[in-house]
């Protein structure tokens, strides 16, 4: 669609007719400030969206002040476009009648179409329905800019949402996932309840759900936290790029910056490194039993000594009895009376082992086959073995005298500890050694600190050499280190608040997993089916619907670095970088300049306008691309920050992109000092353009008398 | 191809549907119509609702529901 | 064979309820590890860890301090055989083998008869009870200790290394 003509009758400073008769691609219109270059894009925006009120401020003084009371004009915006070969003219009109003088009442406004054909046949149509045709609102919004400031049109929230609904077939699918949660949800529920009518589980369920709603208020919690840390993060980011700017030895800085670092990080492990928790390693290494010795040795030496007294006790029992076959005790064949050891010790394979060697290998005296001291050994085993064969058949004869045997764990007990006891002499030594090496890192992370102090003062040597006035920089110096320290707090708590939501994830998950096992035994297994049927098709939605957004907007990246990089003044040698961010209930899309992957914070006035015109074009091309034709954009005074040298570079950039642009500007006028005449510089002739207007006020004229403005047109 | 079929066929290229369902890419239906008669549950239901938001007479959230939860229940 | 230690180690020693206090400021009842010790500002992360190492000083300082008569008795109701446990937490290591010494020092210092009590004439649960009120002495012996330190200073506590100086002092004769 290309606008053809553009004739504003009577409009504010417009008297009389005044016609722009515009060409395809860039048509420059220039104009000294309050002039009409403003007025003539307010024109054109009250013809697309004007409303119905206050008509009587638009009218033409002048053209006012020379009607008679009682007679009428017509003020009137009239746009000629055409579009597939068609030609089209939309009217906004409506009729002033002087009733005084300098006031007049006025009609409200009509809009007329009128549709010409190629064979020039002409017919009236629906204003209002022509002009949604032709420029439809969702476009218009993107192709009429007022000014720098309206550029970054990505400020507002809803802003994505708009051009995703106008451009990408991501709008399709936002229904789907709502329906998908919706149906999941009506599933759940219903699983949920037949699990409650199981009563067997309802109160472990209640108890479940209640601890799931507890975690994820927590996660939302600290999903806020983690939100909010990281706009600090970004926020303080920025801060300290703007100061770093102007330090001249940036280079020196960023070296400093990267020991400090290095530094800091030495400091934080040789802290983590430090171990103080006595206390606990009382328990956890076992000190406490450093004095322990000496009780161990009572105990042993008690336990051993009834032993003694047990077997004592017990031989002399036997004795009196006489001796029996198959008894359970040893039987005292040892010299002098002595009394036997208990039957196990040695053990039966060390038994083995002395039969096997033929060695007694407790007294290292031979015993070969055949010898006293061989069968000696060979009837304890005999016995032994025999002792540990139940024989049922054989009656009680007495009540043993020991009902219960304690000592053999006792025995057991004092034995395996007693090879402990060179473990616990060794702790006094362990103590005193943990005790040096905290010492000895406390003293390195103290010279650390020394040196980090150093380095810092250096830094602020350096930051102190830097360009900008000396005010502002006692200020940045006073913040710099601040903001370091502030950057590696919320550094900090972003991995706190983390790994905190990764353990909630990991717990809430646990708990659901729970759930869905309780729903499993009891709920009826239909609805469990169809609620995990469910649950997949939710999550296919979601997902669908996730990828459509972010191809969306890898095309509109794309896009708009391909036009950022023509139209690129600077020599920027960065990007342009969407990122989708997901806050607590709604998706937004954040736009930034990265150079080397680092974020840009604070581009100059002149950096942001090409990175916003760059992703307007690309939209106005995405445009183009689904609704397959071409729409002009309006810019009014986009380039007010460029200055004339750059805003000429910028033209002839553009000159190139397809589409039909109208450029208001104020550059390349020249006010002779003297005679106050308006010319035009010669620089304007090296400027690509497809055609030029001028508009300026007729003079003489009185600033402050309306009816003597009048704006002219002056085609170039 | 109409918008609803190419909505369908976006869902079905869902990796969850091979790795959890196990269908091959051969396997999967190219319409929504075709999808309607298919044998497996979840594909079904998809074109269910599908048909129910982008064909030719959107039906209300009960509807829709009834629809799905009814097919399922025979289904399963 | 008989086990005098796993009978042992299913009772739930006592301690005076004069010393309640000392429980509730220095140690956290059902545990508490890591940040939440930290954020409570305990000493020892369980009951049972206080009252193991008040046993202990009671013991190496042999201050044997049966408690009276009258006074009341309490407990944490947490079996000896579960102290020291650390199946669920990552940060401790577990010391259910501490349980054999304070059983051992016990068997040492407790006038048990243990003939008699292998013959069948003494009670098993006799027996234990005995071994008890071992335990529960040393450790009012110990508590009361610390009692005395705390008002001697009330900041002694404050240091790291308080707990393990007052035991590491104890040198065996």
């Amino acid at each position: 669609m290309i606008i053809r003509k553009i004739q504003i009758d009577n409009y504010l400073c417009y008297y009389d007719s005044n016609t722009f008769e515009l060409s395809e691609g860039l048509n420059i219109i220039l104009g000294e400030n309050g002039e009409g270059k403003t007025k003539f894009f307010e024109a054109v925006d009250w013809l697309f969206n004007g409303e119905n009120r206050e008509l009587d401020m638009l009218v033409s003084a002048k053209k006012l002040n020379e009607t008679e009371i009682g007679d009428s004009f017509r003020v009137r915006v009239s746009m000629t476009v055409e579009q597939y070969g068609e030609k089209s003219i939309i009217t906004k009109s409506f009729l002033a009648k002087k009733e005084k003088a300098n006031e007049c009442s006025t009609s409200s406004f009509v809009i007329e179409g009128i549709s010409e054909n190629s064979s020039g046949e002409r017919t009236q149509v629906d204003g209002q329905t022509l002009l949604d045709r032709i420029f439809p609102f969702q476009i218009r919004k993107y192709s009429m800019f007022k000014g720098e400031a309206e550029l970054n049109i990505f400020e507002s929230d809803s802003a994505l949402a708009n051009l995703i609904n106008l451009f990408s077939e991501a709008k399709h699918y936002d229904k789907y996932s709502e329906k998908g949660t919706f149906l999941r949800e009506k599933a759940e529920k219903a699983v949920e309840d037949s699990s409650k009518l199981d009563k067997k589980n309802e109160s472990l369920y209640k108890k479940l759900e209640g601890e799931i709603t507890l975690l994820e208020r927590e996660k939302a919690k600290y999903l806020v936290h983690l939100n909010s840390t990281e706009e600090e993060i970004r926020k303080i980011e920025g801060n300290l790029q703007l100061a770093e700017s102007h330090v001249s030895n940036a280079d020196a800085l960023g070296t400093l910056n990267k020991r400090i670092k290095e530094i800091e990080e030495k400091i934080s492990h040789l802290t983590g490194r430090i171990d103080e928790n006595y206390t606990t390693s009382l328990f956890d290494e076992n000190w406490i039993l450093v004095n322990f010795e000496s009780f161990h040795k009572e105990f042993a030496e008690k336990v051993s000594a009834h032993s003694k007294t047990r077997r004592e006790i017990q031989s002399e029992h036997d004795k009196q009895q006489g001796i029996k076959v198959g008894e359970r005790k040893a039987k005292a064949e040892l010299l002098n009376n002595a009394i036997p050891l208990p039957n196990n010790i040695p053990s039966k394979a060390i038994m083995e082992e002395m039969l096997n060697d033929e060695i007694c290998k407790v007294c290292n005296r031979e015993a070969k086959k055949g010898s006293e001291a061989y069968e000696f050994m060979m009837k304890r085993l005999k016995t032994y073995l025999e002792s540990q064969v139940t024989e049922q058949n054989e009656p009680e004869k007495d009540e043993p005298l020991f009902k219960y045997d304690y000592t053999n764990r006792l025995d057991n007990l004092s034995i395996s500890h007693e090879d402990n006891l060179k473990n616990l002499r060794l702790i006094r030594t362990k103590i005193k050694e943990l005790f040096e090496f905290n010492d000895d890192r406390k003293k390195d992370i103290e010279e650390l600190n020394e040196q980090l102090e150093k380095e810092k003062t250096e830094r602020e040597k350096i930051l102190g050499n830097s360009s900008i006035g000396a005010e502002k920089l006692s200020d940045v110096l006073k913040n710099y280190n601040a903001w370091q320290r502030d950057l590696k707090n919320r550094n900090q708590d972003q991995v706190d608040y983390t790994t905190k939501l990764k353990s909630l994830e990991s717990e809430l998950k646990a708990k659901k997993e729970e759930k869905d096992k309780i729903d499993t035994s009891s709920a009826n297994s239909f609805l469990i089916k169809t609620r995990n049927i469910l649950r997949d098709i939710e999550t296919i939605f979601v997902d669908t619907k996730e990828k459509k957004f972010d191809e969306f907007i890898e095309k509109l990246q794309t896009k708009s670095n391909n036009f950022f990089k023509t139209i690129n003044i600077d020599a920027f040698t960065g990007t342009i970088v969407f990122t989708r961010r997901n806050k607590i209930n709604r998706t937004i899309v954040e736009v930034e300049l990265q150079e080397d992957g680092r974020t840009f914070y604070k581009p100059n006035q002149s950096l942001l306008t090409s990175m916003h015109i760059s992703i307007l074009f690309a939209i106005s091309e995405l445009a183009s691309e689904i609704k397959e034709e071409n729409f002009p954009m309006i810019f009014d005074a986009p380039t007010s920050s460029f200055g004339e040298y750059k805003t000429a570079q910028f033209l002839n950039l553009i000159f190139e992109t397809e589409n039909q642009k109208i450029l208001l500007i104020k550059d390349f006028l020249h006010t002779d000092k003297v005679t106050k005449t308006l010319s035009i510089k010669k620089e304007f002739e090296n400027v690509r353009r497809n055609k030029a207007f001028w508009v300026k006020l007729e003079r003489p004229f009185d600033p402050n008398n309306l009816k003597t403005i009048n704006s002219q047109v002056i085609t170039l | 191809m109409a918008r609803k079929d190419d909505i369908l066929k976006s869902f079905l290229t869902h990796e969850l549907l091979e790795s959890k369902y196990d269908f091959r890419k051969e396997e999967l239906p190219n319409t929504v119509r075709e999808a309607l008669n298919s044998d497996k549950p979840i594909i079904k239901a998809i074109a269910l609702i599908v048909e129910g938001l982008d064909g030719t007479s959107p039906v209300t959230d009960s509807v829709l529901r009834n629809q799905v939860t009814q097919f399922l229940n025979e289904a399963l | 064979m008989k086990n005098l230690f796993d009978k042992w180690k299913t009772r739930i020693p006592k301690y005076s309820e004069a010393h309640k206090d000392l429980f509730t400021s220095l140690s956290q009842k059902f545990g508490a590890e890591g940040e939440k010790k930290i954020n409570l500002g305990k000493h020892f992360s369980t009951n049972y860890e206080l009252y193991t190492y008040a046993f202990f000083l009671g013991l190496y300082n042999n201050e044997f301090a049966p408690i009276p008569d009258g006074e009341k008795k309490t407990d944490f109701s947490h079996h000896i055989q579960y102290w020291g446990s650390k199946t669920t937490i990552s940060t401790r290591k577990d010391f259910t083998n501490l349980q054999e010494n304070i059983f051992i020092a016990l068997v040492a210092k407790t006038d048990i008869d243990l003939v008699t009590l292998e013959k069948g004439d003494l009670d098993e649960d006799d027996a234990v009870k005995l071994l008890i009120k071992t335990m529960e002495s040393y450790t009012n012996g110990g508590l009361i200790l610390i009692k005395e330190k705390l008002e001697e200073n009330p900041n002694y506590f404050l240091q790291p290394t308080s707990f393990l100086n007052m035991i590491l002092e104890t040198e065996k004769e």
